[in-house]
């Protein structure tokens, strides 16, 4: 079962950071695309930049939970480097119980958040409601709650594991 | 009452672990509940707060340096700054400030600037019989300078968390001669302790070599012009420049270096995508955060508490210095900026200091908090680079600290140092 769920967030990171890479990889070419149209064919073309803003939200919330799994968001150990062992397990628990509490907090007002907007649509892009802007923020919110529920039941991905390979590991 | 709520929740859940965006989330929710503000409308500030087309300067700058970075650009910067200085006594020294100089003008990050240069430079400088920990000290105090000199992606987080009213053109180009101050006085402290204790003098580098070097180098520093020019010539918006940057950097490293297989591209854009995450989710909580603490009017507090220290803007200049540089010790660069930046610039504004001169005061403050025990993120890189201990660095980096506080008593009590040069173009 623990094994099972390990592999399942493994599969999620792995989205996660794909769809970020590619949202990222997209922005990077639509904005040039969007310069070169300006000077070069004369003809501004006015979706690069809100499209660009929609993925940035995106790329910002998933990559924002797998960098959790990642264990690489910025955080302050001094304080709980200083306490013994048995006191900073219980720290460390209660600060994966506080990050739950937000996750939490991110699924139930970002839904409500997404219902509210549901109804209207971006001005750049009718086809689309505005819901989808937030859309992020329960997703995000979401898929941090499984990470700390793998954290605190399974424990963090192995050293080993693909989520902390770097470019330099290849070289 | 209010005000120590939020600071109190904030604080609490830092000490405690939680990652500093989560935990200025966990304070926002909990100031919002205490001021009866619905959690929706937080939630909508969290989102708004990464909905900004100038916000995306940050990930292309980060990508462009990392591409740079990883194509080899290092190794080709430092051999066109052994052409420049590598002759001198202490050459290597120089060569290693002036590679981070070159450098900083690609990546923006001083982390990036240390593990980049310090892997080539420190082993380099340990064969030629200089003291392991003395390289270690030069490269990560001259990769402060790669914070100052544009592009630097803290300058877009000050512009942001300003209010995104400062242009991030004046920012960058107010943050040239704070950068260049910054390599002189090292260049200068290196040149002493050379002379001092007897450090080698390199060869000269023959022409043809020469040229070559200069050749190679100069693909990677177009990138600046691109970024710059663009900017300035008003071509391009920032984030258009930064964009435009991450596609030459890509087309220079895989077409002109070719030294970056097409394979490993996947590894550089998951690396990206994990600093980048954690700016951007920090910016994008900060953003809740920064909507409670106007609500409680805190700005507006903590301007009062510092007028009734003292209305001279030296002293006050003077306390906040002491007071970012304490907190540069304790926690990283860019939540600083989030944090600190709403709540003193008004206090700066209301005693006529420029925001943009306060921006410098302010990067600066915290890229010396970068180099300093014991949580310098520049400084757990230097060492994991350079394999020594913090202990080492700590007994030995004094010099290089002195250097870096006259120049930030420079920036800080000479405006023209920061605001000259953004002048001559109207910023």
């Amino acid at each position: 079962m623990k094994a099972a769920y390990a592999k399942a967030m493994d599969a999620l990171y792995l989205l996660c950071v794909s769809i970020a890479g590619c949202s990222l990889v997209v922005m990077t070419v639509i904005i040039p695309w969007g310069v070169y149209r300006r000077y070069w064919l004369n003809s501004a073309a006015a979706w690069p930049e809100p499209a660009s803003v929609l993925l940035v939200i995106l790329f910002t919330f998933l990559a924002a939970a797998a960098c959790y799994r990642a264990g690489v968001h910025i955080s302050v150990v001094l304080f709980t480097d200083a306490l013994p062992s048995s006191l900073r397990r219980v720290v460390g628990l209660l600060s994966d119980l506080a990050m739950a509490l937000l996750s939490l907090f991110m699924v139930i007002w970002g839904i409500q958040l997404v219902d509210t907007t549901w109804n209207q649509v971006i001005a750049e892009f009718p086809f689309l409601s505005v819901g989808i802007t937030y859309l992020p923020i329960p997703v995000s919110g979401a898929l941090t709650l499984m990470f700390i529920v793998e954290r605190l039941w399974i424990g963090p991905p192995s050293r080993t594991s693909f989520v902390y390979r770097e470019p330099a590991d290849i070289h | 009452m209010t005000a120590f709520v939020l600071l109190g929740s904030l604080f609490l859940f830092i000490a405690m672990g939680v990652p500093v965006a989560y935990a200025m989330g966990i304070a926002a929710l909990v100031g919002a509940m205490w001021i009866d503000i619905p959690l929706e409308a937080v939630m909508l500030k969290i989102s708004d707060g990464v909905s900004k087309f100038s916000l995306l300067a940050i990930p292309f700058f980060v990508l462009a340096g990392a591409i740079m970075a990883e194509g080899g650009m290092a190794r080709r910067l430092v051999a066109f700054a052994s052409v420049m200085v590598g002759f001198i006594r202490g050459g290597l020294s120089l060569v290693n400030v002036l590679a981070s100089s070159l450098f900083g003008c690609i990546s923006g990050s001083s982390v990036a600037d240390t593990s980049s240069i310090g892997t080539v430079m420190i082993p380099q400088m340990e064969r030629a019989g200089y003291p392991r920990i003395f390289a270690v000290n030069v490269t990560i105090t001259g990769s402060v300078q790669a914070i100052l000199i544009p592009p630097s992606h803290n300058a877009v987080i000050y512009s942001l968390a300003a209010g995104g009213s400062i242009s991030i053109a004046s920012l960058f180009l107010a943050g040239v001669f704070p950068g260049l101050l910054l390599g002189l006085s090292l260049v200068v402290l290196c040149l002493v302790l050379a002379h001092k204790n007897g450090y080698p003098k390199g060869k000269v580098v023959p022409l043809p070599q020469a040229l070559r070097a200069a050749g190679e180098a100069l693909w990677g520093l177009i990138t600046m012009v691109i970024i710059l020019g663009g900017i300035l010539s008003g071509v391009f918006t920032a984030t258009e420049s930064a964009a435009v940057a991450c596609v030459y950097a890509f087309l220079v490293t895989m077409l002109v270096y070719r030294d970056y297989r097409w394979r490993d591209l996947p590894l550089l854009i998951h690396r990206t995508v994990k600093t980048v995450a954690m700016v951007m989710i920090l910016i994008a909580f900060a953003s809740g955060f920064g909507y409670i603490m106007a609500l409680m009017q805190l700005p507006a507090h903590v301007t009062q508490f510092f007028l009734t220290l003292s209305d001279n803007k030296y002293v006050i200049l003077f306390l906040i210095n002491i007071m970012l540089l304490v907190l540069g010790c304790l926690m990283d660069m860019a939540p600083l900026i989030l944090i600190c930046t709403p709540i003193l610039l008004p206090v700066v504004t209301s005693l006529g200091i420029d925001p943009v001169h306060f921006g410098m005061i302010m990067l600066i403050n915290l890229g010396i908090g970068l180099v300093t025990p014991p949580v310098g993120a520049t400084l757990f890189v230097g060492c994991a680079v350079g394999k020594v201990t913090m202990e080492q660095v700590a007994r030995t980096i004094w010099p290089f600290y002195i250097a870096m506080i006259i120049v930030l008593a420079l920036v800080t009590y000479v405006p023209a140092v920061s605001l000259w040069f953004p002048s001559l173009f109207d910023f």
